[in-house]
């Protein structure tokens, strides 16, 4: 009975704290037992979180300015209607599409399910996923991490990498799903 | 004037100040990860512990490709944790292979996309997305 009340309890903490903010107390608990056990790291590694949090500052304000910047002017229906328009220009839009594209993968799902169904090739919503690797919002990230050389290297490997990728895969799945019959 | 019909640049400037807040809010949503994240790593890094590599650029794309693709969540936190492995000695080649993955590969939510894309789709497009990060891990690994 009361391991049962224990258990609601730790899962209602669960609940209102959720998975994000247990991480974070986590470390903090580890830093108290580090701190505990010899006060100079503790010290040394607070000092180094606080040097590169100063540093990120800057850094996310960018990224909040570009993603308002990018949500401000794309909607997900100018991007559906461009997905929309035949022929060639289909895959340089599936490839912008994925990198201005923003939120979880999942919400995108329905929409892709149903452009699919309206004649979106495979290799275009394989382009389309793939280049969501690519996030514009956060390149201030990658240029304060890796560089701005490394940054431009990565980019256009993913660029690179996705068009292959996307042809493999209608390949495959137009290959199996389309079986020929067989002869009499 | 109207009252009843506001100036176009007003709702304009309304429309991009409400979603200065939505971009915020994302940022701050994810901030328990992206602080817990650079504290382990200040941490680890003052322990002086380096991340070790196992010295094959195959391997260490591999390992980061499969990590990136079991990994879920907001992109803003692969960044932060690969920038933060690279300063504890991660090799570039998973690296990669991990920032690569853990948008483009979701391993977790292969059930989610065969649902809605069909199941060859979600399963080959994993396959050959997983194939190309450790193949795009591995050029970066020998070119910087």
């Amino acid at each position: 009975m009361k391991s049962d009340i224990m258990k609601q309890q730790k899962q209602g903490l669960k609940q209102k704290l959720g998975l994000k903010q247990l991480f974070f107390i986590s470390t903090i608990l580890l830093y108290i037992v580090i701190a505990v056990i010899n006060k100079t790291i503790a010290l040394k590694a607070t000092k180094r979180f606080l040097t590169t949090f100063i540093k990120l500052v800057p850094v996310f304000i960018g990224v909040v300015l570009l993603l308002a910047i990018i949500n401000s002017y794309i909607s997900k229906k100018k991007l559906q209607r461009f997905f929309t328009r035949r022929g060639f220009i289909v895959y340089p839009v599936s490839i912008i599409a994925g990198w201005i594209s923003s939120g979880p993968i999942y919400a995108w799902y329905p929409l892709l399910a149903g452009l699919s169904d309206e004649g979106l090739k495979p290799s275009a919503i394989a382009l389309f996923l793939y280049n969501r690797a690519i996030k514009i919002p956060l390149i201030p990230i990658m240029i304060y991490y890796f560089g701005l050389k490394l940054a431009i290297l990565i980019s256009i490997l993913i660029i690179i990498g996705s068009i292959p990728s996307a042809f493999i895969v209608e390949k495959l799945v137009i290959r199996n799903h389309y079986k020929k019959p067989k002869a009499f | 004037m109207n009252p009843a019909k506001e100036p176009l640049g007003n709702s304009k400037n309304k429309f991009f100040f409400n979603n200065l807040i939505k971009a915020s809010k994302v940022i701050i949503n994810n901030s328990p990860i992206i602080l817990g994240v650079l504290l382990l790593s200040s941490l680890i890094s003052s322990l002086k512990i380096g991340l070790k590599t196992t010295g094959i650029k195959l391997l260490d794309a591999v390992i980061g490709a499969l990590i990136g693709g079991l990994a879920i969540g907001n992109p803003t936190n692969s960044y932060i944790i690969a920038g933060e492995s690279i300063k504890l000695g991660v090799s570039i080649a998973a690296i990669t292979a991990f920032l690569i993955s853990w948008v483009v590969v979701g391993i977790t939510t292969i059930p989610l996309e065969a649902k809605f894309l069909g199941k060859r789709f979600a399963l080959y497009r994993n396959i050959i997305s997983l194939t190309m990060s450790i193949i795009s891990g591995l050029i970066i690994g020998l070119l910087v």
